[in-house]
């Protein structure tokens, strides 16, 4: 064999001038007719409302990845107030904090939300609503894990270009079978063939049917995890939790700064089961103590903060019936838990919440 | 910027043919468009590099340029060698040898923590072969004339083989600059090019990156201190010479495709090695223009098989042993260019002393010989691929391996099938081709697939983009 092409047409398969033009009109022609066809299919539907020049069409959020479909809730300019978390702020229900806050809330908390991505939302959101009215932000693990180093995301995908502020990228990155596939689902979707799924506040809840709850299943599994509180290790003699490293601080820092003076920001300890709480004198007691320490000296150093603390012993997280897991409480007890973040943001108070005073010298949110 | 990327298909190769078609009437434009086109190309990855592209293609043009002019000087192609070998022992062997002096007391070891710009060891390779190639024209007494700076820096800058070849010679592309792109056949080249992109496309992207996905989870686990199983091990090993083989054959037949585009024929650089049925045979089939610059520019000039068949072993062991260490600035590569070299000069003496083997189990030794190499070439750990071995043998226990859904299953299968049975790419397209419509139709539709497929995210480097 030669060990390369010839340039000669005398060793050209068969096939005359005129057949291969015809061929290389199918091929690239083809190709491009086909390209642009999906490429104008993807720009009319625009699945994820974040194409500037598509058609103003009326858009669901459509992902079942959040971080695909809450970009374009938060720079919509339906909302002015945002809940942002993991899944133990999706259960909260912006139709019902309307009513509590005088609001038009929005629902942008992810399930499994690392720190970093719970930051760019809120970021996004702030940029996109400079008179922005109420913030309400879970804090649970994530923000609270120690170390040199976190963790930016999950497996999920999450894309980064739909947070930033240029506009004219995202097009650039439509081009795919994922986007394909969501363009179709909001297709069906806006001509009525498939059902909304999502709601268009971010408001979906994730729990299944009612009927299937089993107090008595729910109730083993608490004793699983609090046996397993009990074995952490303990505090080791001489530690100091002033040595602590919580390498997120700095984003809820700079999310929270980002919003409007006048803004209330009502940030709240999830209120996980008693049974998830560190016992005390373990290590990730003290990190927990510590870590609440830091997120309301935070709050402390930003306009209209309030910080509320429903991770504690309370009626709210030691009532079994109140939980699916220990993480994830019942509509019934979201319903209890809005009504006590209204009255806690109103100066009120409740059993199931504390609320910690932050320092007088707002400056240790120690990196 | 990577071949198998949404900017580079939708904007950079679209963009840079249609200025070099539209200048396609005007040779100094459209040759200093694609000069510029390669230089963007190049700075793409990362603007640092492209002095080290500039400065060393200039030298060797200066090199060069006073040769021909003052032939008497005929150290001046061997003063370059010299030059474009220190240049590469900087940026690629610096560390390795003053970590190595080091090693053995001789050195204090600072790391310098040069980045190794990309393609450096094939740009130089095609310095090196100029150089060469003149002082030996010289030396027959045959005419030389020096390119001028366009087209030597397009010879060597051309950005379908600028990062991972094929190495070119400067006779084989730079006289096909000056041809009309309009010519005789255009619609051909342009068709035949562009499947050619395709195929290598489809190979990277569906079997390379798929393989990819199978055996890496496996050797991470070797070298994070963890063993295989005896299935696992074969898997791992299986599954990676699938993805070397599809992912740089897979570049090479893009890189020849967009040559052909353009108007260019460039060296093929796999002719099935898979189907080799011994050692020196599947160097003769596999990374085929590194073979020949070998055999050129190192086995020869040892004195190749000058001097009675030892002599012949010996400079073919120590040609593998440079293959080697081109690969890598590490012992590992080391240790492997010298099994090589001892494998192919075992064959050479084998062959020599009359002796010869059934195809099928030359095919097995040969398979099982490269396989076991590639282990070290992936690892690039002696205690790794150590541990690997022992697997292979039941060492660290017996016991099958998961391989996953469907689409795994598919591309083990389709993709050992298609290495052992499939007719090389250049042979599939270049000769057997022809001008269907409804293939026309289809790769079009496949080129559209593919487009979306990469735009998912799954696009990753070549694997010999790191030599």
């Amino acid at each position: 064999m030669n060990s390369s092409i010839s340039n000669s047409d005398s060793n050209a398969a068969p096939g005359g001038p005129g057949e291969w033009r015809r061929f290389a009109r199918w091929f690239f022609g083809g190709g491009l007719g086909l390209g642009g066809f999906i490429a104008l299919w993807i720009i009319i539907v625009d699945p994820f409302d974040t194409l500037f020049f598509s058609p103003p069409l009326d858009r669901v959020p459509i992902a079942t990845n959040a971080r695909f479909s809450f970009p374009a809730l938060a720079r919509s300019n339906k909302f002015d107030s945002a809940i942002i978390g993991t899944s133990t702020g999706r259960l909260l229900r912006p139709e019902m904090l309307d009513r509590l806050f005088a609001a038009r809330f929005v629902n942008l908390a992810m399930n499994s939300a690392t720190a970093y991505e719970q930051y760019r939302i809120l970021e996004l959101f702030a940029r996109q609503h400079p008179s922005a009215k109420t913030l309400v932000m879970g804090i649970d693990v994530v923000w609270c894990e120690t170390g040199a180093t976190f963790e930016k995301y999950t497996p999920r995908p999450f894309p980064e270009w739909m947070y930033d502020s240029n506009a004219f990228n995202d097009v650039l990155h439509h081009y795919n079978l994922y986007t394909i596939e969501q363009a179709g689902r909001q297709f069906a979707t806006m001509t009525g063939m498939r059902r909304l799924k999502y709601g268009r506040d971010g408001y979906t809840s994730f729990l299944p049917d009612a009927a299937g709850y089993d107090l008595a299943k729910v109730q083993k599994s608490f004793v699983t995890v609090r046996g397993n509180e009990a074995q952490r290790p303990k505090t080791p003699p001489g530690f100091d939790p002033a040595t602590l490293n919580f390498p997120t601080h700095f984003m809820l820092r700079d999310g929270l700064k980002a919003l409007p003076g006048a803004a209330k920001k009502i940030i709240f300890f999830a209120p996980y089961h008693v049974a998830q709480h560190p016992v005390a004198g373990t290590l990730k007691a003290a990190e927990w103590a510590e870590c609440k320490a830091r997120v309301t000296a935070i709050a402390g150093q930003v306009p209209n903060a309030i910080t509320l603390d429903f991770m504690i012993n309370s009626p709210f997280t030691t009532t079994d019936s109140n939980y699916w897991d220990v993480l994830h409480y019942t509509l019934a007890a979201a319903d209890a838990l809005m009504g006590d973040l209204a009255l806690g943001a109103n100066g009120g108070s409740s059993e199931n919440f504390t609320v910690p005073k932050p320092p007088p010298a707002p400056d240790s949110d120690q990196q | 910027m990577l071949f198998n990327s949404e900017v580079f298909i939708l904007l950079f190769l679209p963009v840079t043919l249609g200025v070099y078609y539209a200048l396609a009437a005007r040779v100094e434009l459209r040759l200093w468009a694609l000069v510029i086109a390669s230089l963007i190309f190049y700075s793409y990855w990362d603007i640092r590099f492209l002095p080290v592209l500039l400065g060393s293609t200039i030298g060797n043009w200066l090199i060069a340029q006073a040769f021909v002019r003052m032939r008497r000087f005929d150290w001046l192609p061997l003063a370059g060698v010299l030059f474009n070998v220190g240049v590469i022992a900087l940026f690629k062997y610096a560390d390795f040898i003053t970590g190595s002096l080091a090693a053995i007391g001789a050195w204090k070891y600072e790391p310098l923590g040069i980045i190794l710009p990309l393609g450096i060891s094939f740009f130089t390779f095609q310095h090196i072969s100029y150089l060469m190639d003149l002082r030996r024209a010289a030396a027959k007494g045959e005419t030389v004339v020096a390119h001028g700076l366009r087209d030597y820096t397009l010879f060597v800058a051309f950005f379908p083989h600028l990062i991972s070849g094929p190495i070119v010679r400067h006779n084989e592309i730079i006289g096909q600059f000056h041809f009309d792109p309009l010519r005789n056949g255009l619609a051909e080249r342009m068709s035949k090019g562009g499947v050619m992109f395709l195929v290598g496309l489809s190979k990277k992207l569906l079997i390379a990156d798929a393989a990819a996905r199978i055996g890496t989870p496996l050797f991470t686990r070797v070298l994070d201190g963890g063993a295989l199983n005896l299935g696992e091990a074969w898997l791992a090993a299986h599954a990676y010479m699938l993805q070397l083989y599809f992912d740089f054959s897979g570049y090479s037949d893009m890189a020849i495709g967009m040559a052909l585009m353009f108007g260019f024929a460039i060296p093929f650089n796999f002719d099935r090695p898979h189907m080799a049925t011994a050692i020196q045979d599947f160097w003769r089939r596999w990374h085929m223009t590194l073979s020949r610059f070998l055999m050129d520019y190192v086995y020869i000039p040892l004195g190749g098989n000058r001097g009675g068949v030892w002599l012949q072993a010996r400079n073919v062991f120590l040609t593998m042993l440079i293959g080697g260490l081109w690969h890598g600035a590490n012992w590992t590569f080391v240790v492997w260019g010298a099994m090589h070299g001892a494998g192919v000069a075992a064959n050479m003496l084998w062959r020599r002393a009359g002796l010869s083997m059934p195809p099928l189990l030359g095919w097995v030794c040969m398979t099982l010989f490269v396989g076991a190499t590639w282990i070290l070439f992936r690892t690039e750990s002696f205690a790794a691929t150590w541990s690997i071995y022992a697997s292979l043998i039941g060492q660290n226990g017996l016991g099958g391996a998961e391989i996953g859904g469907a689409v795994n299953y598919l591309v083990l299968v389709g993709g050992t099938i298609a290495a052992l049975s499939g007719p090389a790419s250049q042979t599939a397209i270049l000769m057997r081709l022809r001008p269907w419509r409804p293939v026309g139709l289809f790769a079009g539709a496949m080129a559209v697939f593919l487009i979306l497929l990469i735009g998912g995210g799954l696009q990753s480097e070549f694997i010999y983009f790191q030599f």
